[in-house]
């Protein structure tokens, strides 16, 4: 699915938080959002998937302005894993990734043995075939995601977005995420706070802060040591392996 | 036998003890019946040609029919209309210490029943007036509070359940500024019973609108398990997924004040089912709406089915309010059970 932002402005409560901003993102592409902390990543993504509502400027999902679309149809084209998944009620992994399948239900149409063998695939392909019946809440950060990974799966979407998705997750899981997404092969939209993770995984890195766009490009063109000092204001050296992929190394700053 | 055909079997076996319970509650009061005199009095009553409400068919026939009958299925209906209220409650505010009184319905209520019975409000046109003046009340505060709740935006679960206890006390204050000046200590006293709860009124006058309002109720939100597993998800997610709750929510506080407020109309006030049944039906089944909501339904119903013949037959010739007696069994079963079972609703354990 292509995604056109145009002019897009957002404020939380009183306080703009993306200031007029311009980006495309093509059909296929893993793109990667960085930015500092407070920047507008999430907000921008938010926006995206519809939970907070642009102040001006329109959002386009393959040409059609998303404030014309159902909720429903929205969730058809683009499924979310983010960072919050606390509940305060304890579901069995089985119910939390059926639940993707609500957008293609009409409201008292109930799941069928279809929808469960989804769930079942899904649950393979992010490796925890068998946990249907285990409890959400006892499982490790690292499984949470993987089964709300599952549940976008099921939903079948396009378009993928991640918020921020390997906050609190130790390096495997990370990689093992990312990987994942990358195998997955849809229109992936990622907020990445590790720039070497950013790096690694996306054809695409776009660059925010303070609510406006800083640049957009391959790692490769895009990522300086001048970039990287121009948003976090942090020194950093870019260094190149074997296979001529980049590593950044961090300077002590203080 | 796979988990969800075994949980189906559940419920089955369920509504199979709930139908022998009402029936042997048939038996148990002042008088006591033999089954077959129980028997031979329905069949009499389903082909006589004379309404069943009519009395002076015969002692067995009033008993039965006229007594005991009504006030065993307004003990079942209320027990499953409560319950089910109860875990959609704890859906819509996203809190397991919900209950179907939460929006205020309770103290709306005890105002309603406390203006009519110290100040003798409506007293002379309705045969029932406490009963009309605590529904009212109760669904009266609801509407308030999705009134209020819809100023300034969205109507989110937080807000519902503050607007929702704020009316609670200002009702609440009302009601002891009435009780405060009114000096009327036999007046105050009725009220105390009231508010105990009892099925003693219960008629076949108004059975079939408290028993249809529950009964399409809970259908209704039996069909809609998937919009009440996803309030649990938040409404950020929610709207991930293809569902704007706000509308959900709002329909479902007026449907479930009014289920209440026919209850409380028939019944009075009835606490701890609406609350703690929820949970055990969670011990039994889990979170998921489609299975939670007629394991709730038929739990309550059949707590609240037992209460009744043990507050009409604990004491010979004398009745105990049945809220006190489902307290008193109740909640130390409850107790039990979540030690036993190491429950939890979830959370950070």
């Amino acid at each position: 699915m292509n995604i056109k932002i145009d002019n897009l402005f957002v404020k939380l409560g009183n306080k703009p938080i993306i200031k007029g901003l311009n980006l495309s993102i093509n059909s296929g592409e893993l793109v990667g959002i960085i930015g500092p902390n407070g920047s507008g990543k999430s907000t921008l993504l938010r926006t995206i998937y519809r939970v907070l509502k642009p102040e001006t400027g329109v959002i386009y999902f393959d040409g059609i302005n998303i404030q014309d679309k159902s909720y429903k149809e929205t969730a058809r084209q683009l499924s979310v894993v983010s960072q919050h998944n606390n509940f305060s009620f304890d579901f069995s992994v089985g119910s939390v990734v059926v639940m993707g399948r609500a957008p293609h239900k009409r409201l008292m149409e109930q799941n069928n043995s279809d929808d469960y063998r989804l769930v079942r695939e899904a649950l393979t392909r992010v490796g925890l075939s068998g946990f249907e019946k285990r409890r959400f809440n006892t499982l490790s950060g690292g499984e949470q995601q993987r089964v709300i990974l599952a549940r976008a799966l099921v939903q079948n979407t396009e378009t993928l977005i991640l918020d921020e998705p390997t906050n609190h997750l130790d390096i495997k899981y990370q990689l093992q995420l990312m990987s994942m997404v990358k195998n997955i092969g849809c229109t992936t939209i990622a907020a990445i706070h590790d720039l070497n993770i950013a790096v690694m995984y996306c054809d695409k890195i776009v660059v925010i802060k303070a609510g406006q766009l800083m640049g957009v490009g391959t790692p490769d063109e895009l990522i300086t040591p001048e970039l990287i000092w121009d948003i976090y204001g942090v020194n950093a050296t870019i260094y190149r392996t074997k296979d001529n992929e980049m590593y950044i190394l961090f300077t002590k700053t203080i | 036998m796979n988990d969800n055909s075994k949980k189906i079997f559940i419920i089955f076996m369920l509504l199979i003890v709930l139908m022998i319970e009402m029936f042997l509650s048939l038996m148990i009061g002042s008088v006591d019946l033999s089954l077959h005199d129980i028997w031979r009095t329905i069949v009499n009553g389903l082909i006589s040609d004379k309404a069943v409400n009519m009395p002076g068919q015969g002692p067995l026939h009033d008993i039965i029919w006229i007594l005991r009958m009504p006030r065993i299925l307004l003990a079942g209906i209320a027990g499953a209309g409560l319950a089910v209220c109860g875990v959609v409650m704890q859906a819509i505010i996203k809190n397991p210490l919900a209950d179907p009184y939460i929006m205020g319905i309770s103290s709306g209520a005890s105002l309603g029943a406390t203006v009519a019975i110290l100040l003798g409000v409506g007293s002379g046109i309705f045969s029932n007036f406490v009963g009309v003046a605590a529904f009212l009340g109760a669904v009266g505060i609801s509407v308030l509070v999705l009134l209020l709740a819809n100023i300034g935006g969205n109507v989110h679960a937080v807000k519902l359940l503050l607007i929702g206890m704020a009316l609670n006390m200002v009702c609440s204050a009302m009601s002891s500024f009435v009780v405060y000046f009114a000096q009327d200590k036999e007046g105050i006293q009725s009220i105390t019973f009231w508010l105990m709860g009892s099925f003693a009124g219960a008629d076949w006058l108004t059975l079939p609108v408290v028993g249809g309002i529950s009964l399409v109720g809970i259908l209704f939100f039996i069909m809609h398990n998937r919009v009440l597993d996803m309030m649990l998800f938040g409404d950020e997610t929610a709207v991930t997924l293809g569902m704007d709750l706000h509308y959900y929510r709002q329909s479902y506080v007026l449907l479930s004040a009014l289920m209440v407020g026919f209850i409380v109309y028939s019944a009075g006030m009835l606490g701890f089912v609406g609350l703690l049944v929820p949970h055990v039906a969670r011990i039994i089944v889990g979170t998921e709406h489609r299975y939670l909501l007629p394991m709730a339904g038929l739990l309550g119903a059949i707590l609240l089915v037992l209460a009744d013949v043990v507050s009409r037959s604990l004491i010979e010739h004398s009745e105990i309010p049945v809220g006190i007696i489902i307290s008193l069994i109740g909640a130390p079963c409850f107790v039990y059970m979540i030690v036993r079972k190491a429950y939890f609703t979830g959370g950070n354990q």
